[in-house]
C-alpha cells in the first residue's frame, strides 16, 4: 500500500466514525433539560 | 425554601452522620485485613484500594445478610452492628500501629495530564453525586423488582420476597448494599451511592489491572475513564438500581484479584471473596466466575507472570482465622441466594430449569434452553444487513464515543509495530484480547440480551440497546486492552486527555450544560488553589462541606417532590393508607411506588383468583388486605383478565380511591369492609 493512500484512508475511516456516531450526538435537547423543563414522566 | 431546610437541618446532619458511620465503619478493619494480605512487599496505592473496598462490600453484604436472617435489618440493629464494626477495625488496627507505620505504600504524584484526565473524571463523579441524589429512580427494571426489593426489606427488616414470580430467585446482594444507604435518610434518597460505589469501583479494577499488565498510569487513567463515561454507564449509575454496573465492577476486580493469583502474590482468599460478589450480584457471575477461574488455572499452570516486575517474593498468606472467616463470608454472600432457592422450590436457580443432555438436573417451569433463545447470539441473523444497522446504531446511542475510542485504542494491539514483537508473540495484549473476545461471547449468549423472550418476535430489534448493559465485563477488559494499546500514542499525552473528556461530556445522558458548568468549576478551582494562601483553602474547603450539608437537604425534599410529581401514587399512600394497611399488588411493573416516600406502606403481591370473585375477595380479605394496586399494565391480556373486570365491575368489594387509567398509571382499590359490602349489595 502506497504512502499517499494510507493517508487518504484516514480522514475516510473518521468520516465513517463520524457518521456511525450521528445518534449518538444527535439529541440536542440534552444539553438544555434539567436546566428548563424536566423530561415527561415515565408512560 | 431555606426556612424549611433549617428547621430539619438538626434531622438532616443525624442522618448524615449514620450515613457516615456505615461508609466508614468497615474501614479500619479493611485496612487490618488489607495489611494481612499485602503487608511485606511494596504493593501500587490501587491494589491497596482494591483490598479494602472488596472487604468493605463483603463486610457489609455479611453483615446486612446475617442481620437479614434474623430478620432484624433495621436501622438500630443495623447502627448498632456498624459501630461494633468500627470498634472491632480500631482495635485491630491500634495493636497494628507499629506494623502499619512501615507500610511498603507505593507513592503516586499525578502528572500534569493525570490531573487534567481527574479533573474530568472527578467533573463527572460530581455530576452523578448531584444526579442521583437529585432524581428518583424511575427505570423500568428498577421500578419493578430491584427497588421494591430494597423497600420490602427496609419495611420488614428480613429478607423475604414480594412474591413477584420468577425475579424472587435472583441474587441480590448488590441490592442488598442499597438497603444500608436507604436506611439513613429512610427513602430513597440516597439509594443512589450504591450505583456511584460501584461506578468508581468499576474504574478503580479497570485502572489497576491496567497499571499491574504494564500500561502507564496515565493510559490506564484514561481507559478508565473512557469506560465510566459510557453512556450507557452514566445512564445505569444514574437514573436505575439495575445490577450490571456492580456486576462489572465485580467482574473487573475478579480479573484484577486472579492476576495477582495466578502471579503468586494475592492470596486465594480475595478471589473467593470476589468470586462471590460476582456471582452473588448476578446469575450470569457463574459463567463468568468459570471463565475467569479456568484462565487463572492456565496462567498459573504456565507459569506465566503477568507482572512485569513481579520477581519479588514475598506474598505471605493471611492467619488462618482470616482465612477462616474470609471462606464463611464468600459462602454466605454467595450461596445465600441459592440456598434459599433450593430450599424452597428445589431448585438453586428457582424457577430456572436445567437439563444436560435431555437429563433434567433441576427441574423448573422455565426452561434455560428457552431462556437461551432469547440470547444476543441466537437472534441475531448475521446475513441480515438489517440486524447489523439496528446493532450498529445501539451500539453508537449506548456506547458512544468513548468505545470508538476504546476499540481503536485497543485495536493498535493487533498492529505490529516497526521492529517489535508481532502480536501473537507478545503474551499479555494476546490474553488480554482472549478474554475480550471470551466475555464478549458470554455477553451474546446471555438470556434477554436479544429479545424479551419472544416479545419482538425473536428478531433483533432497538430493544437489544438496554440490553447491551449485560456487555459491560466485555467493556472493562477492552478498556485494559485500551490501555495498554495507548501505548503507542505516547506523545499526544495533551490531545489524548482533552479527547476523553470531550466524549464524557458528549455522553452525558442529560443536563450537559451542567456537566460542563461543573467542569469549570473544577478547572478553576484547580488552576485557582495552587495560589490561595493555606487559610484561604481551608475556608474554601469547609465552606464547601457546609454548603454541601445544607444543599443536601433542599435536595432531599427536592427529590422527595419530583417523586411525587412523577408517581403520585406515593402522595396517596402517605397521606391515606394508614400504617399497617395492607396493600395487595395484582400486576404492576412500579411495584416499589406503593411502598409511599417514606418506604412504610405494607405491600405483598397477590395471588389471582381462580374463577370466582367471591373467593377470591375472601382469599384476599383473609390475608388482612385492604387495598389492591394495579398498574400501569402494559400486557393486553391483562386487561381482559377476570380480576380486572372484578375490580372495575359492579361488584360491590371493591372501591376505587385513586387513579383513573391503569393503562397508563397507577389505581387503587379499597376492599371494603364485609358488612359494608354486604349491605351495599342489598
Amino acid at each position: 500500500v502506497s504512502r499517499g493512500a494510507t493517508a487518504a484512508a484516514a480522514p475516510v475511516k473518521l468520516l465513517g466514525v463520524a457518521i456511525w456516531l450521528r445518534p449518538y450526538l444527535a439529541n440536542r435537547s440534552l444539553w438544555l433539560d434539567g436546566l428548563g423543563a424536566r423530561p415527561a414522566e415515565p408512560a | 425554601v431555606v426556612g424549611v431546610v433549617l428547621a430539619q437541618l438538626p434531622q438532616h446532619l443525624l442522618a448524615l452522620v449514620a450515613l457516615g458511620l456505615i461508609v466508614v465503619a468497615p474501614v479500619p478493619l479493611g485496612l487490618a485485613f488489607a495489611a494481612t494480605h499485602l503487608g511485606r512487599r511494596p504493593a501500587p496505592r490501587a491494589e491497596w484500594a482494591i483490598v479494602v473496598v472488596l472487604s468493605w462490600v463483603s463486610l457489609q453484604t455479611f453483615l446486612a445478610l446475617s442481620l437479614g436472617l434474623l430478620r432484624r435489618l433495621t436501622t438500630g440493629d443495623v447502627l448498632a452492628a456498624e459501630i461494633l464494626l468500627l470498634a472491632v477495625g480500631a482495635v485491630t488496627l491500634a495493636r497494628r500501629r507499629d506494623a502499619l507505620a512501615t507500610l511498603p505504600i507505593t507513592r503516586w504524584r499525578p502528572g500534569g495530564a493525570e490531573t487534567g484526565m481527574l479533573v474530568a473524571l472527578v467533573a463527572v463523579g460530581i455530576w452523578l453525586l448531584h444526579r442521583v441524589l437529585t432524581t428518583p429512580v424511575r427505570e423500568y427494571d428498577s421500578l419493578a423488582y430491584h427497588l421494591p426489593a430494597v423497600a420490602s426489606w427496609y419495611r420488614t427488616g428480613t429478607l423475604d420476597m414480594l412474591g413477584q414470580g420468577s425475579v424472587d430467585y435472583y441474587p441480590y446482594d448488590f441490592e442488598l448494599l442499597a438497603v444500608l444507604f436507604v436506611l439513613p435518610f429512610r427513602g430513597h434518597f440516597a439509594v443512589g451511592l450504591a450505583q456511584l460505589l460501584a461506578w468508581s469501583l468499576f474504574g478503580l479494577a479497570i485502572y489497576a489491572t491496567a497499571t499491574r499488565l504494564g500500561a502507564r498510569s496515565l493510559h490506564a487513567l484514561l481507559a478508565a475513564s473512557l469506560a465510566l463515561m459510557h453512556p450507557i454507564v452514566l445512564r445505569l449509575a444514574a437514573d436505575t438500581l439495575q445490577v450490571d454496573l456492580a456486576f462489572a465492577a465485580a467482574f473487573m476486580v475478579t480479573f484484577y484479584v486472579a492476576l495477582g493469583y495466578a502471579s503468586r502474590e494475592l492470596h486465594w482468599t480475595l478471589l473467593a471473596l470476589s468470586g462471590a460478589w460476582l456471582v452473588g450480584t448476578k446469575t450470569s457471575g457463574l459463567g463468568y466466575l468459570g471463565l475467569i477461574v479456568f484462565a487463572t488455572l492456565i496462567a498459573r499452570r504456565l507459569g506465566m507472570s503477568p507482572t512485569p516486575a513481579s520477581a519479588a517474593p514475598g506474598r505471605r498468606a493471611p492467619p488462618a482465622f482470616v482465612v477462616g472467616l474470609s471462606l464463611l463470608v464468600s459462602l454466605t454472600t454467595a450461596g445465600f441466594w441459592y440456598a434459599r432457592n433450593l430450599l424452597t422450590v428445589g431448585n438453586p436457580l428457582g424457577l430456572v430449569g436445567v437439563s444436560l443432555f435431555g437429563v433434567p438436573i433441576f427441574p423448573g417451569p422455565m426452561a434455560a434452553s428457552e431462556l437461551s433463545r432469547s440470547s444476543l447470539a441466537a437472534v441475531f441473523r448475521i446475513g441480515d444487513p438489517r440486524d447489523w444497522a439496528i446493532l450498529l446504531k445501539q451500539l453508537a446511542v449506548n456506547f458512544g464515543l468513548p468505545f470508538a475510542l476504546l476499540a481503536v485504542a485497543a485495536g493498535t494491539l493487533a498492529v505490529t509495530p516497526p521492529g517489535g514483537a508481532p502480536f501473537w508473540r507478545r503474551r499479555v495484549g494476546l490474553a488480554v484480547v482472549a478474554l475480550f473476545v471470551a466475555c464478549a461471547a458470554l455477553y451474546a449468549g446471555t438470556p434477554f440480551s436479544g429479545d424479551d423472550v419472544g416479545t419482538y418476535g425473536w428478531r433483533v430489534s432497538p430493544w437489544i440497546g438496554q440490553g447491551l448493559r449485560y456487555a459491560l465485563p466485555a467493556i472493562g477488559v477492552l478498556a485494559v486492552a485500551a490501555a495498554l494499546g495507548l501505548a503507542r500514542f505516547s506523545r499526544l499525552d495533551t490531545a489524548l486527555v482533552v479527547v476523553a473528556t470531550t466524549a464524557g461530556l458528549l455522553s452525558l445522558p442529560s443536563d450537559r450544560v451542567r456537566g460542563l458548568l461543573v467542569l469549570a468549576a473544577a478547572w478553576s478551582w484547580m488552576l485557582v488553589r495552587g495560589r490561595l494562601p493555606r487559610r484561604g483553602r481551608q475556608v474554601a474547603r469547609w465552606g464547601a462541606v457546609a454548603a454541601l450539608v445544607v444543599l443536601s437537604g433542599h435536595w432531599r425534599d427536592a427529590k422527595d417532590e419530583a417523586y411525587a410529581r412523577m408517581f403520585p401514587v406515593v402522595t396517596y399512600v402517605d397521606r391515606h393508607v394508614a400504617n399497617g394497611e395492607k396493600i395487595g399488588l395484582l400486576v404492576t411493573n412500579r411495584a416499589s411506588t406503593f411502598f409511599g416516600t417514606r418506604l412504610t406502606a405494607d405491600v405483598v403481591f397477590v395471588p389471582i383468583g381462580e374463577s370466582d370473585a367471591s373467593r377470591w375477595v375472601r382469599q384476599l380479605r383473609d390475608r388482612e388486605v385492604r387495598f389492591v394496586g394495579v398498574g400501569p399494565i402494559l400486557e393486553d391480556w391483562w386487561l381482559s383478565s377476570n380480576e380486572i373486570r372484578w375490580l372495575d365491575g359492579d361488584h360491590s368489594a371493591f372501591e376505587r380511591v385513586y387513579g383513573t387509567d391503569y393503562r397508563a398509571g397507577s389505581v387503587l382499590y379499597r376492599l371494603r369492609r364485609p358488612s359494608a359490602a354486604a349491605g351495599a349489595s342489598r
